[in-house]
């Protein structure tokens, strides 16, 4: 059991290319001390060089660049211990504008004589709850 | 497209973000900063653990900073770096806790403590402070929003640096977001790209494998624009942690805090302190080398002796992260090792060798002038500062002392020169450089890189033989003659991880291969650069190695130290 692969469906769109986002599945081999971002950097080396997501990374739980929403939930990726057998859906952080797949626009801050916002490009994509 | 700015920073960590505060204190001046990722939210500065030091003790002076800095570094330490970073550091700490940063308080009792690596450690007097990286970011993001005239890209990295007769007149951007091509004109251009870690396999600038893009391409743009660099052979190591998984820290630091004691396989006690960094490193991968490892492939850290309990143990390993990341990491250790909850029953392991940060660099003068008119480094990106060793606590202070004289000087001379319009034959070419990358190619540049760092840790490692920098140098060749032709990038311009890391690999392998020739070339042993063919360190050795572009050959030489208070008769 100690060696059970890790499924995971990743959320994939390409907002140039693509008319709606879709879903791929992969499989990770487990190891110890495997951590979700790492999963994924083993699907970009490994799997599917095109996966995009921020793999620029503090690994210390603090910098969250890696956030993205993970069974449903904004997580870190880079702390989120993995266990033989888990099947997670990995998406991209919400409220946050998708660059491609699961890297979105965090936005800059923007100086200006009336004060400072923040700047994002591009369009939030939402899921609607099925009724 | 092209894009005017005064004043172009490239890499937007500490020492870049600095930089651009201080050029847009001039409100006349525009100025760019770039960063390959979310600015203050990424980068190395951001994981840096916070360890810094400056002078606070009533009787400890900067005079007395300066030399312990300069014997650590072997003497081959630029005096006149020393003296603004002795001199400069305690002004600018000051100034980023004015703009937010929150240090911890941290209880320094060991002063001049058994380990140089350790805080306090390799000192006259206790000056070690704490502000995580994390902290120290958020200030630095949070003042650079203060800042109208600085405009900030994330997701952005330079390819090239524009240059011809002597002089740097902008670079050429690739936006990681959308695939578009730029070219960015600037009467002056920071250099703050950051080091290198990632030409080696185990670096604690990419934690668990995960990428802090510390690849050197500042260092390879900055040669190729033609540049002078020195020291390229001095990369410090440090252990990296095998287990627990996810432990952070650094090993000396944990046995100076927690009273533990290094032992191999066998379980003898095979370093008795104080030593310093480097001498750690290379016993622990003789250990190794000669079968006393463990079957992860590393030594151990006994805390089973510590004379702490358990929840001082707990305490200590904490102590130097910010308390909502100790908190994280510390549940995350728990989770990794379940079977093993109390820390006063561990052995960490860790391995010798890895990447922790590159003293060598971009040769500048007190002013962060380099060889290039318009060309400004600082930060680790630059050389001359740390001399053959860096010590501990020196880093986050650098970054901000010589990121703000950057930013200074660089304003100075952007007010007083013009823009160069950039050569569109040039640009041409960088940009059919760019794309085209073939699609179907056998390799892949991630497959590059792993080969190429493979080859760094076996051959320009903790001990290095010229036989074996030769091999490497042989390695490299092959890899750049029958590998990159190969090389693969996936379709797709958005955010294509693979495409940027095709750019970052022939740039690697050009920093690898300085680094291998400056190793050959340098025939002593001095501070981090240990060679077992040369273990003496030789008087006539009091030099630094130098590397230029020539055209097409790697030059190599020479050059001399700027000593200004202590002269060569005191390092004998």
């Amino acid at each position: 059991m100690s060696d059970k692969p890790i499924a995971l469906k990743v959320f994939r769109f390409d907002p140039a290319i693509d008319r709606a986002p879709r879903y791929e599945n992969y499989q990770v081999p487990w190891r110890e001390g495997l951590l979700l971002l790492c999963a994924l950097e083993y699907v970009r080396d490994h799997l599917d060089e095109t996966l995009a997501f921020r793999d620029y990374c503090c690994g210390c739980s603090w910098c969250s660049s890696c956030v993205m929403t993970v069974d449903g939930k904004g997580i870190r990726t880079c702390s989120r211990p993995l266990y033989p057998g888990e099947s997670l859906v990995v998406e991209p952080m919400r409220g946050f504008p998708v660059i491609k797949d699961l890297a979105v626009d965090f936005g800059v801050t923007v100086a200006t004589p009336e004060g400072t916002y923040r700047k994002m490009e591009g369009t939030i994509i939402r899921k609607e709850k099925r009724s | 497209m092209t894009i005017r700015t005064d004043i172009l920073v490239i890499g937007a960590g500490g020492a870049g973000a600095r930089a651009a505060i201080e050029a847009a204190k001039n409100s006349k001046l525009r100025v760019l900063v770039l960063n390959q990722g979310p600015i203050g939210r990424s980068g190395l500065t951001a994981m840096a653990n916070g360890g810094m030091q400056w002078v606070s003790h009533p009787e400890d002076s900067p005079r007395y900073i300066f030399e312990d800095i300069v014997r650590i570094g072997c003497f081959l330490n630029d005096q006149n770096l020393v003296e603004a970073l002795s001199e400069e550091a305690p002004a600018r700490a000051q100034e980023l806790i004015e703009w937010g940063a929150k240090p911890i308080p941290f209880d320094d009792r060991r002063g001049s403590g058994p380990s140089p690596d350790a805080p306090g450690g390799g000192r006259s007097f206790p000056r070690a402070h704490l502000i995580p990286g994390a902290s120290y970011m958020t200030a630095l993001r949070h003042e650079l929003g203060r800042h109208p005239n600085v405009t900030a890209l994330t997701d952005v990295i330079a390819t090239k640096l524009l240059a011809g007769n002597g002089k740097v007149t902008g670079a050429t951007i690739l936006n990681i977001r959308t695939g578009e091509f730029e070219a960015v004109e600037a009467k002056a251009t920071v250099l703050a790209a950051g080091g290198l870690g990632e030409l080696y396999p185990h670096s604690t600038n990419a934690p668990f494998g995960m990428h802090g893009h510390a690849t050197g391409m500042g260092y390879a743009m900055a040669y190729h624009a033609g540049a002078a660099l020195i020291e390229m052979e001095m990369v410090q190591f440090t252990g990296n942690q095998l287990w627990p998984p996810w432990l952070l820290g650094n090993p000396a630091l944990l046995v100076s805090l927690c009273g533990g004691q290094y032992r191999n396989a066998l379980d003898q006690e095979f370093i008795k302190l104080p030593q310093p960094r480097d001498a750690i490193q290379r016993m622990a991968y003789k250990e190794i080398k000669e079968g006393r490892g463990t079957s992860r492939g590393g030594v151990y850290i006994d805390l089973t002796i510590s004379p702490l309990s358990s929840r001082e143990i707990e305490e200590q390993l904490k102590s130097s992260l910010a308390a909502e990341v100790a908190r994280e990491r510390w549940k995350l250790i728990k989770a990794m090792s379940a079977d093993a909850p109390d820390p006063k029953t561990w052995k960490i392991e860790f391995t010798p060798g890895g990447a922790h940060f590159f003293m060598g660099g971009v040769h500048i003068n007190e002013r962060c002038e380099t060889s290039l008119r318009g060309l400004y480094a600082a930060g680790e990106v630059s050389g001359g500062v740390h001399g053959a060793n860096r010590m501990g606590g020196n880093a986050l202070t650098e970054i901000i002392v010589f990121g703000a004289r950057a930013g200074r000087y660089s304003a100075e001379y952007a007010s007083e020169n013009d823009w160069i319009p950039s050569d569109e034959s040039l640009l041409r070419d960088e940009h059919a450089r760019l794309t085209g990358f073939v699609k179907t190619g056998e390799t892949t540049p991630k497959s590059i890189i792993d080969k190429l760092a493979a080859t760094m840790l076996e051959h320009a490692g903790v001990a290095r033989t010229g036989r074996g920098l030769m091999r490497a140098l042989s390695a490299i060749e092959s890899i750049k003659q029958d590998d990159l032709p190969k090389m693969r990038v996936p379709e797709g311009r958005r955010f294509n991880l693979g495409w940027v890391e095709a750019i970052e690999a022939p740039y690697m392998l050009d920093v690898a291969e300085m680094i291998v020739r400056s190793a050959l070339f340098r025939t002593e042993s001095r501070g981090a650069h240990f060679r077992e063919d040369y273990p003496e360190t030789r008087p006539d050795w009091l030099r630094h190695t130098s590397v230029v572009n020539n055209g097409r050959t790697m030059d190599l030489g020479s050059v001399p130290i700027v000593m200004t208070r202590l002269g060569p008769e005191v390092s004998q």
